[in-house]
């Protein structure tokens, strides 16, 4: 039932869309038929160039983010645990949070060029706060009765690390991933824009360069579906990382 | 979200160094000051921009199509959670649509809204809104969700007007969970209007950014990183504000 | 303070009492404890002049009034705290900071629980790195499951269970790091009625079985006399000892027969006007 709802409701707001270019409401060069777009999708998977651009696209994003959150996880281990630490950066790292991600482009092409480095390079400075910030919060909240049961059972510090504040951290760190990795495909996409480097969001950027609209809007579907099962891959791997989250009676 | 500190003589060092080593590594060519600039430099340069206006016009125009950008998503983004947030079947019916569209990132759209906007202020307001209208369409969306249904019970039993409905009994309801969405919202606002600017359109804090890369001038660049940087924190403080005024309101 | 030498007033001996001689030193000796927090005009003297003894096996209840300082108190004798001054011996040892002979079963069992572990493996965190093999650590930790009546939960979350079997599970966790003390702060404090009195039982075949001596904080005075060897009253601003009373009611102990005894609704009388008729 729900499901024929939202095929039909999906239907018909494709159907509307193929209608209004039909039959000339919207400006077709502006606005592509949603067949067309579809077409071209279905085109580029024969040719095996989608393939070619997610990939990329999918490595690019990867590598940035798998770098942010290892460096986050490590730091932030190292800060949220130790009240010095926090004392001598907490204050430098509050400052450089507010700083929009992207501003940091121009710096890394000013020391790294056009290539992929900068693209990663940026990525993994974009979706390093998410990871850092979630991981400090994350091991400064270890409750204190759990504290004071490894105090009392005598934990050696790494014991004490592995058994007891990094399970506890990691419900914070993990939706910091999570939405590490949501900005790290938008900062995928710009950078490919920017320094043209193969990938999705080059090919959605060349599209508009020659006025293709139904390969642009093609591009669109195809990173709204990474965005979607990236998502998704990450909502379910969260329930099974933290199934004490979710399995609850009270 | 983090656990407040009491400022710290420690909390210092780390600014000092960095400056101090930056400032002396450039001094003595160990780090090439034609790609780092000089902390000295930067000051210099923020006081130029300050002066000669090109900094408050860039400002300006950043802040233009952050705000305009922010009310529209707000407008959008409340008005369609509450319609899908009262026409349950409608909301399953378009969930499909509306994940695959909150999945595609707004910086994606920017061939598109320069395609059918050309370079401007309008595009770059779209893709704010476009930005800023999902965390609050979600916000909203489980706030009229999570309604009690009695009081919806009770306004159909006193046969109130919609208007009514929405002015008795859901807009406070929803009040409190909107506001975090729009703290959301408020931080995606100046990201992405400086990000479309990089990108392409001629206009605003972005610009001057990339433009200062292009033509070697390192010093106004960081210089706009590190305003950037303060307008961020504006940013982050006001949503901040949103916050408290809200606590002491329901207090 | 109030010296009741309760012996002197001519009870009925017990057969399973624990003989305190004075060449057998006692497992805790609190020595002359105060605790002051801040200074000057801020300063503010929880408890001071508190001395007492458990014997080893006994079970020793601590009660008294709201604020009074039991708890900052089980926290010095865990480790957790240092009195500002007198001295805590733990077997004749001063105690100076945490040990596994010494467990603590915290109050708020909700969060004394790793929410991320399961019953059994949160009952074996305190069997690991001990040398233990798997094997003996997952039998122990079977053993004590069915000791606390927690094997139909074992591969359950905390969050899942209710509080008497998180307070079941936090007490097996103490038990198996088998310990010479065992100090619970208001273990049954949260749980109902029926809960508590199955609970309580639980706790004395356990400690008896094991040997273990108890330092135990409630509010209620009825359990103190029902579990205690001893009952130390403590009074408030500052905390002191009203009372240190030895109990001679027979052991094993039983719900209604031993809460209907003489010497049991004598000493409730005794304590009720000790502490709340003061
Ligand atoms: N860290 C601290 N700083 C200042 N005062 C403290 C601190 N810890 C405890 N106190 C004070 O010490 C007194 C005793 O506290 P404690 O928790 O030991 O009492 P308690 O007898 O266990 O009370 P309850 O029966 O309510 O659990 C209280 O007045 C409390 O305010
Ligand atoms: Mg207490």
């Amino acid at each position: 039932m729900r499901v024929a709802m939202m095929l039909v409701f999906t239907a018909l707001m494709l159907a509307l869309w193929h209608l209004a270019v039909r039959f000339e409401l919207v400006n077709r060069t502006f606005v592509a038929d949603p067949a067309d777009a579809i077409a071209v999708i279905i085109r580029q998977i024969g040719s095996g160039a989608l393939f070619e651009s997610i990939l990329a696209t999918i490595a690019r994003m990867a590598s940035g983010w798998l770098l942010a959150s290892l460096l986050g996880i490590l730091i932030g281990a190292g800060i949220g645990s130790s009240r010095l630490a926090q004392q001598v950066f907490m204050p430098t790292l509050e400052a450089l949070r507010p700083l929009p991600a992207s501003a940091v482009i121009p710096v890394a092409i000013l020391l790294l060029g056009l290539n992929d480095t900068m693209s990663i390079v940026v990525i993994a400075f974009g979706s390093l706060w998410p990871a850092l910030l979630a991981t400090i919060h994350g091991f400064q909240s270890v409750p204190r009765q759990l504290r004071e049961v490894g105090t009392m059972l005598e934990m050696s510090r790494l014991r004490y690390f592995f058994t007891i504040s990094l399970p506890s951290a990691l419900v914070d760190i993990i939706p910091g991933l999570r939405i590490g990795l949501a900005l790290s495909l938008i900062l995928t996409v710009v950078t490919e824009m920017q320094a043209s480097l193969r990938g999705v969001g080059y090919d959605i950027f060349m599209a508009q360069r020659l006025y293709r609209s139904a390969d642009l809007y093609a591009g669109l579907i195809v990173i709204g579906m990474i965005g979607f099962f990236i998502n998704q891959l990450l909502l379910i791997s969260e329930r099974r990382l933290l199934p004490w989250t979710t399995r609850r009676v009270h | 979200m983090t656990i407040a500190m009491r400022p710290s003589p420690l909390s210092a060092i780390v600014p000092i160094c960095l400056l101090l080593g930056w400032e002396v590594a450039t001094r003595t060519g160990t780090l090439d000051p034609r790609i780092f600039s000089q902390p000295t430099a930067i000051v210099a340069a923020i006081a130029e921009a300050a002066r000669d206006g090109s900094l408050i016009q860039a400002t300006r125009e950043t802040l233009e199509a952050a705000v305009v950008g922010l009310v529209l998503g707000f407008v959008f983004g409340v008005a369609l959670g509450i319609l899908l947030g009262l026409r349950t079947g409608l909301e399953v019916a378009a969930r499909p649509t509306t994940e695959m569209l909150r999945s595609i990132p707004a910086i994606a759209f920017t061939p598109l809204a320069l395609l059918l906007l050309g370079f401007g202020l309008s595009m770059e307001v779209a893709i704010v809104a476009y930005a800023c209208c999902w965390p609050i369409f979600i916000a909203t969306l489980t706030a009229v969700r999570n309604i009690d249904p009695r009081l919806l019970e009770i306004a159909s039993v006193l046969e109130m007007s919609p208007q009514r409905r929405l002015r008795t009994i859901i807009a406070p309801a929803v009040f409190a969970r909107v506001v975090v969405g729009l703290r959301t919202a408020i931080a995606f606002a100046l990201v992405v209007a400086v990000t479309v600017e990089i990108l392409s359109n001629p206009r605003g804090l972005g610009y001057a950014l990339i433009v200062a890369q292009q033509t070697f001038r390192p010093d106004l660049m960081y210089a706009l990183i590190v305003w950037l940087a303060i307008l961020g924190a504006i940013f982050g403080g006001l949503s901040k504000l949103l916050d408290y005024t809200r606590i002491g309101r329901l207090a | 303070m109030i010296a009741v030498d309760h012996k002197a007033a001519g009870s009925r001996g017990s057969e399973h009492k624990v003989i305190e001689t004075p060449n057998r030193p006692p497992a805790v000796s609190v020595r002359n404890v105060a605790m002051t927090f801040g200074v000057d005009e801020k300063r503010h003297v929880v408890f001071e002049n508190i001395s007492f003894n458990a014997a080893k096996g006994e079970i020793l209840c601590l009660v008294g009034a709201s604020g009074c300082g039991k708890t900052t108190l089980l926290r010095q004798v865990a480790g957790l705290q240092r009195p500002t001054t007198g001295e805590i011996l733990f077997d004749e040892t001063l105690i100076t900071g945490p040990s596994r002979e010494r467990a603590m079963v915290f109050q708020d069992y909700g969060r004394a629980l790793l929410p991320w572990r399961s019953v059994r493996s949160n009952i074996a965190l305190s069997l690991e790195g001990t040398g233990r093999s798997k094997e003996e650590i997952a039998e122990t930790v079977t053993r004590l499951m069915a000791m606390t009546g927690l094997s139909a939960a074992s591969s359950k979350y905390p969050s899942e269970l209710s509080g008497g079997m998180q307070q079941r599970v936090q007490i097996a966790r103490c038990i198996a790091q088998k310990p010479k003390l065992l100090l619970m702060d208001e273990p049954f404090g949260a749980l109902d009625a029926l809960t508590r009195q199955s609970l309580q039982d639980e706790l004395l075949s356990i400690v008896a079985a094991q040997k273990i001596t108890v330092v135990f904080i409630t509010h209620d005075l009825e359990e103190a006399i029902y579990l205690g060897d001893k009952v130390i009253a403590l009074g408030a601003n500052p905390g002191r000892v009203l009372a240190d009373l030895t109990i001679d009611l027979p052991r094993p102990r039983h719900q209604l027969a031993t809460r209907e005894e003489p010497e049991f609704l004598r000493m409730r009388h005794l304590l009720h006007e000790l502490i709340v008729g003061h």
